[in-house]
Order: C-alpha cells, then sequence, then structure tokens
C-alpha cells in the first residue's frame, strides 16, 4: 500500500488526542468517598446490559475514527502486481509530455523492478530536455530490445506507423489534465510582401486570459505584448529578408507547450512582375487592379519567363511559374455561383511556395448555364475569372452570411485557407482523454496494443478511500450509539 | 452553645401548634397517652372506660345518666414524648457532612418541643445502638456534641427501639439490599421518616472516583449520561419513600444540607400546617 498524498499523514498524530486527554484526566481525577454507590450500580447494571464498553476501548475506537479519516485523505493506494521487471522503458521525448513528473513515474517503476529506461532510443540522462516535432514512432522502431513498455499521452503519434512485429509493446498512457492554450484562429495577409506593404496578423487565444505573446521575424523579436489578441502590426523594413522569411509567434505558459508556438512563411518581392497574355483589356485591367490590391507595387511585363505571375488564355504545361489560365469566350458566358467541393493537389511556383497535399476549401466555381442553382454568395463586384488546373476560379468580393470574407481576389482566400491548412487549430479547451489522439481513438489505441492507464495501474485509489470512511463512520456511529 | 443565636432567633416566634401534632394523632390508635398530664387540660369528649384508665376520669354524673362508664378526654400538646432515631452510620459523613446537619436539626427540633413542656427521647444506630437517651434543655450541647458516627446502620436495633407519641429516623436512606426489611420495621413501628440528603450527593462530581463510604468499592463517572441517570433515580427514590410513608399513615420529608439546618426545621413545620 502505498500514499498518494503522504502529506496527511503528517496529522496522524492529531488522532491520539483523545487518548492523551483521557489519560491526563486520568492523572487529574480525584478520590471522593461517596455515601453510597448503590444506586450508581444499579445505573451501570443496567448499562452493562446494553453492551456497555469499556472507557479505554472508547477512547480507543475514537482514535480509530480519527487515524481512519486522515489515513482516508491519505488516499491510500492498493498495487496491484503489474510486473515490469523485464521490459525496457521508453519515455516519449516530445514537448508535450513536459507536462508530467516523469521522475517520480520513473522512480515508480524502479521500485516495481525497471532497470533499463531510454528517453526517446536514447538512454536517460540526468537533465530531461524534451523536443518538438521529434518522431516518437521512429524512434520506437529503433530501440533494440523486444520488451517495451512505452510512456506517452498519446499525442500526435500516429501509432499506425509502428512496427506491428512487436507485439510486446505495452503503453503507459498518462492523461493530461491541464488546460491547453493555442491560438484559435490565425489569419494572416497578404502571404508575400511588396515593399511598403503592411503585415496583417490575427491571432486569438482560446483563452480569455492575457498571456504575453511573441512575434520574431528570423528569430528577431519584432513584436512584444501582453494580450488574447494579436492584431494588425508594420514589419520594420529592415528585418525583412528577400524572398523568404520566418515568422515565429509563440507565448510562455507551463501548460502543454506544443501548441505554444506556430511558424508561418512570408515571401516579400520588391516587385511583382506580371505576365498576361490577354486579348480582353478589361479582364487585364481587373487583374492588374487585383494584383495591385494584393502586392502593392506590380509591374507588367511581357516576358513569360521574367514574370512571377502569368495570366494566359492557353494553358502550356511546360511554363515555369504560377501561371493561371483565362478561357477567350469568358465575357460571353452567363454563369450562376455555388459552392464547389474542396481541392487539392500540389502547388509550386518559383517564390518557393512549395505546398503539397494542399486542400483548398471554400473555392468558388463558375457553373454555367445552370440557373435553377440557390446562389449560396452574394455578389459585390464584377467576377475576374481564373482557371487553376481544370478548374475555374474567380476574384470577387463577397458577403457570406453578411459576414465579409474577403475584399480582393481570391489570393486572400487562397492564401488563408494555405495557412490554416499549415496550421490548423482545433476546438479544444483542455488536453483530456480523446483530444490528444489523432490517429487512433483511445479506444482504437487499446485494440492495436495493450494499453495501461497510468492513473489505474496501482487499483482504485478511490475505492481504498471510500472503504476507510465508511468504516469511520459506521465506527462513529457505534460509539454515539453505545 | 451548641445551637447558634442565629437559629433560635429565627425560631424564636415559632410555636409548633396544634395542627402539628393533630397531623400525628389521625388514625393512630392509643395516641398521646401522657396528654392527660397536662396542667390545664380542656374538657374535649367522652370515651368509653377501659380498665388501663385512670377511674379517676370516670364522669359518674353522665354514668348515672347514660349507665355507661365513659372518661372526661382531655386535649392537651404538653408532656407528648418525642423520639428522634439518629441514623449515625459513616454515610451519613459523605460526601459532605449529613451528620452534623442532622444533629444540629434535631437538637433545634428538640429546643422548640422543650419550650412547649414536651419530653424529647434520642436514639442512635450505627455499629452500636445508643437507646433513648432523654434530652433536656441543659443537657442538649452535651448530649449531641458526644454523639459520634460509627461505620455501618446495623438495622436490627430497629426491633429494639422503644416507640414514643411520635417518632422520627433520621438517616440518609442509604439502606441497600436492607431497605425493605427497614420500611417494614418502620411502618410497624409507626416512625416518621426524615430523608436527609447531601448537597453533593444530588450533583456528583464529573470526571471523579468514588469510594463508597461504607463499603470501600470505587467507581468512576465519566458519562453526563450515567449522572443524568443518577439524579433521575435518585428523584424515583424520594418519590417512592413518600409513596410508601404516606400510604402507611406516616409522614415523609426530605430536606437537603444546601441551607441551614434552621431553614430545613421551618420548612418541615410550615409543610405540616
Amino acid at each position: 500500500m502505498r500514499f498518494l498524498n503522504p502529506f496527511f499523514l503528517y496529522f496522524l498524530p492529531i488522532a491520539f488526542i483523545p487518548m492523551i486527554i483521557y489519560l491526563i484526566e486520568k492523572i487529574k481525577r480525584k478520590k471522593i468517598v461517596f455515601s453510597s454507590l448503590e444506586l450508581l450500580e444499579e445505573i451501570l447494571k443496567d448499562e452493562k446490559k446494553k453492551f456497555q464498553l469499556n472507557i479505554f476501548l472508547k477512547q480507543l475506537i475514537k482514535v480509530l475514527i480519527l487515524a481512519l479519516i486522515i489515513l482516508s485523505f491519505s488516499n491510500p493506494i492498493i498495487e496491484k502486481g503489474s510486473d515490469f521487471s523485464n521490459f525496457a522503458v521508453v519515455i516519449d521525448p516530445t514537448l508535450s509530455m513536459a507536462d508530467f513528473d516523469i521522475r517520480e513515474i520513473i522512480n515508480f517503476l524502479r521500485e516495481k523492478g525497471v532497470k533499463k529506461f531510454y528517453f526517446g532510443n536514447k538512454e536517460i540522462e540526468e537533465k530531461i530536455i524534451y523536443e518538438k516535432n521529434k518522431d516518437l514512432i521512429n524512434l520506437i522502431n529503433s530501440i533494440p530490445e523486444n520488451k517495451i513498455v512505452l510512456i506517452t499521452d498519446g499525442q500526435k503519434s500516429n501509432f499506425k506507423n509502428i512496427n506491428y512485429s512487436r507485439k510486446d509493446l505495452t503503453i503507459l498512457l498518462l492523461k493530461h489534465t491541464n488546460t491547453n492554450y493555442f491560438f484559435k484562429n490565425i489569419e494572416i495577409f497578404p502571404e508575400i510582401l511588396t515593399k511598403g506593404s503592411e503585415l496583417y496578423i490575427k491571432a486569438i487565444l482560446n483563452s480569455k486570459e492575457e498571456l504575453p505573446i511573441f512575434v520574431y521575424l528570423n528569430d528577431k523579436l519584432i513584436y512584444e505584448e501582453r494580450t488574447k489578441i494579436l492584431e494588425k502590426f508594420l514589419i520594420p523594413d529592415q528585418s525583412i529578408l528577400l524572398t523568404k522569411n520566418r515568422l515565429t509567434i509563440k507565448f510562455n505558459t507551463n501548460d502543454f507547450q506544443f501548441d505554444n508556438e506556430i511558424n508561418l512563411n512570408i515571401y516579400f518581392m520588391p516587385k511583382m512582375k506580371i505576365f498576361m497574355d490577354l486579348k480582353d483589356i478589361s479582364i487585364k485591367q481587373y487583374i492588374m487592379k487585383t494584383m495591385r490590391a494584393l502586392f502593392g507595387d506590380i509591374e507588367e511585363t511581357f516576358d513569360i519567363n521574367t514574370a512571377n505571375i502569368a495570366f494566359v488564355s492557353r494553358f502550356d504545361p511546360n511554363a515555369r511559374g504560377l501561371i493561371y489560365t483565362i478561357p477567350d469566350n469568358f465575357e460571353n458566358q452567363k454563369v450562376s455561383f455555388i459552392a464547389k467541393k474542396d481541392y487539392s493537389g500540389d502547388l509550386t511556383s518559383e517564390l518557393n511556395l512549395k505546398i503539397e497535399n494542399f486542400s483548398l476549401k471554400s473555392v468558388y466555381e463558375v457553373v454555367a448555364n445552370i440557373y435553377n442553382l440557390t446562389p449560396v454568395v452574394k455578389l459585390v463586384d464584377k467576377p475576374v475569372i481564373y482557371r487553376i488546373r481544370d478548374n475555374y476560379i474567380f476574384t470577387f468580393s463577397i458577403k457570406e452570411n453578411l459576414k465579409e470574407v474577403s475584399s480582393a481576389s481570391f489570393f486572400p482566400i487562397f492564401f488563408y485557407e494555405t495557412i490554416k491548412n499549415f496550421y490548423n487549430p482545433q476546438e479544444k479547451h483542455s488536453i483530456s482523454e480523446e483530444s490528444v489522439f489523432e490517429f487512433f481513438t483511445k479506444e482504437e489505441l487499446k485494440k492495436y496494443f495493450k494499453v495501461i492507464e497510468y492513473d489505474k495501474i496501482e487499483g482504485s485509489s478511490i475505492e481504498l478511500f471510500l472503504i476507510l470512511l465508511v468504516i469511520a463512520i459506521i465506527l462513529f456511529l457505534f460509539e454515539i450509539f453505545n | 452553645m451548641y445551637l447558634e443565636k442565629e437559629a433560635l432567633d429565627f425560631m424564636k416566634n415559632y410555636e409548633i401548634n396544634e395542627t402539628f401534632f393533630q397531623r400525628f394523632s389521625s388514625g393512630n390508635e392509643g395516641f398521646f397517652s401522657s396528654r392527660r398530664i397536662g396542667n390545664s387540660p380542656e374538657f374535649e369528649e367522652y370515651k368509653d372506660y377501659f380498665p388501663q384508665d385512670n377511674p379517676k376520669d370516670i364522669d359518674w354524673k353522665k354514668y348515672a345518666r347514660t349507665e355507661r362508664l365513659l372518661t372526661k378526654q382531655y386535649e392537651s400538646y404538653s408532656h407528648i414524648k418525642i423520639h428522634f432515631i439518629l441514623d449515625i452510620s459513616n454515610s451519613m459523613n459523605y460526601p459532605d457532612d449529613k451528620f452534623f446537619y442532622s444533629k444540629k436539626f434535631i437538637a433545634l427540633f428538640s429546643y422548640l418541643f422543650l419550650k412547649e413542656q414536651n419530653e424529647i427521647f434520642l436514639s442512635c444506630i450505627g455499629n452500636s445502638f445508643i437507646n433513648c437517651i432523654k434530652i433536656t434543655l441543659d443537657s442538649i450541647e452535651e448530649i449531641f456534641s458526644g454523639i459520634l458516627s460509627e461505620r455501618i446502620f446495623n438495622y436490627e436495633y430497629l426491633y429494639n427501639i422503644k416507640t414514643m407519641d411520635i417518632n422520627f429516623l433520621i438517616s440518609d436512606g442509604w439502606w441497600s439490599k436492607e431497605r425493605e426489611s427497614i420500611l417494614k420495621l418502620l411502618f410497624e413501628k409507626k416512625i416518621n421518616f426524615i430523608h436527609v440528603l447531601s448537597n453533593q450527593e444530588i450533583n456528583i462530581p464529573y470526571n471523579s472516583i468514588l469510594v463508597d463510604s461504607e463499603v470501600n468499592s470505587e467507581m468512576t463517572i465519566l458519562s453526563q449520561e450515567t449522572i443524568k441517570k443518577y439524579v433521575e433515580k435518585i428523584e424515583e427514590r424520594k418519590k417512592f419513600f413518600y409513596e410508601r410513608f404516606v400510604k402507611n399513615n406516616l409522614f415523609y420529608f426530605n430536606i437537603i444540607n444546601n441551607q441551614p439546618y434552621y431553614y430545613s426545621l421551618k420548612n418541615l413545620l410550615d409543610n405540616l400546617k
């Protein structure tokens, strides 16, 4: 038996107070010669018939009642014999594990006979440093021992990729109880900056609490404020690099730290060069207007090889760069607008913008001659329609459910969705139970592996607590009615 | 002086009146045999002559008219013989002094009777037996100062008690198993009971070891519940005595030493008015 709250054991001497009082009273007691004990003997004789307890025994029961109450508060637990002595223990080294007192768990397992401990795939050292973005599954696969107990919270680990030939893997699952802070919603616009353009960032914490938020550009602190909503600010020109920049937003808490930091890429172009192989002047004007709204300083180039973005009426599969095709007969089409299903695929450009497996939601497609479909978006401006691969995309200003989504071209939506996809905060308020399991639910995890929940490893402490309390109450009632 | 000045002053204007004696005469055959010895008897009523009566009391004129031998009855409350029987067992000394209190009580009571020309006798029952000492106004101090307590109350001496016109037993009533035998004797001998209790006897000190004054057994009282039951039992006991004595046309009175003995005596006399 162990005590989870041994602090309360310090109060155990309190249990002896009734006995001490009894002994002091006994010492202080005086002898008095009394006329006759005739009546008193008669009374005690009656009481003896009702199972009169010895006075000393009564004091002992009082001591026992107090001792049991104090012991129950110490939360005693009975250890059930989970035998890990022949196992190597692997501790998940990812950052989310910093939430737990891993030393206590290690000591507990040492007492149970475990000799070999790994932190990731390295032997454990004095100082434990957790790392983010570590691939736990690869680490496990590289452990030489076959009998492994993995101590993990299961967070963000794809157990589907584990080497299933290891049938002796036991997962000792830790349960998060902390509140998890994370950015609930992040918007960044535009992703490609040009000279003098303003970077707009909106990052909202999931908590009403204000936390110190830090913004770094290329590891240099450019912004610091205690807030719950990070809003628009200008990036100082001198700190921005040509082409790719790394923007880091983070805050300091002692919570589940995996989500405390996000990294975004910002692209800087001093001047955006646009190639337009289009006959229709009005479309060209729209494109120019849109591009200027997006990138500020733009320049039309007549050499497709020097362009950053090209708009063409005929798609050339060999062309480099980000190329959009516009149908020649675009202007004559009569269209209505409905929401299109999600798009996905790869997208590359010379701006080092490489997005794999990108998913583009809420992209709107022009569907010709289908008048009986109900529009879900309200058209404000005349659309400019683009085609990406085999799909049509258009620029517009819309209001969806009376909430403005965008005021310019598809790019804000496109980048917004891309960024959202890159960092996809989940709506969760605390790390509890299933919220950490991305690839398996906990129940599924139990199907494939032997899973022991750490807080249940030693049997039910609550039951023992209740048993002690019930005994104390029974003794108390016995004492009262005697 | 054995009786304090306050006690005598307190009872100075108090006389034992006719009501008192009438209370003890009712239903008591042959009562007040000594009454006729009075100096100025008042004629009260006639009664049939019995051989033990004095022939001088026969009213011959009445005999001539009725042909019955009738004697004249006189009501006089002097020269009545009053007998105090004092329990001098050790229990009367504890937990506080009931013995001393009782002696003073009897002495003052006797003083009142002696003032009225009555005759007072004192017997004491303990291990030994002191039988019928006659008390006079002059001998009060000598007699009562000389009485000492003894260990137990040997009730068998009650068999030897010579009863008088009015008899009082002054005791704390701790008679244990002999209680019924003692009561039987008291009822037979027409002995009234003045039940003396002490204040501490009613209010037992909590958390103490009690030692029986007569048999030396010990008992520790720790429960307030026991004390409460004890007080209830004391009341039951007083009620029991009262009912038994009243049923036998006898007088029962309980006095407690939490007030001066002359107050207790006055209460007793007032109770008999």
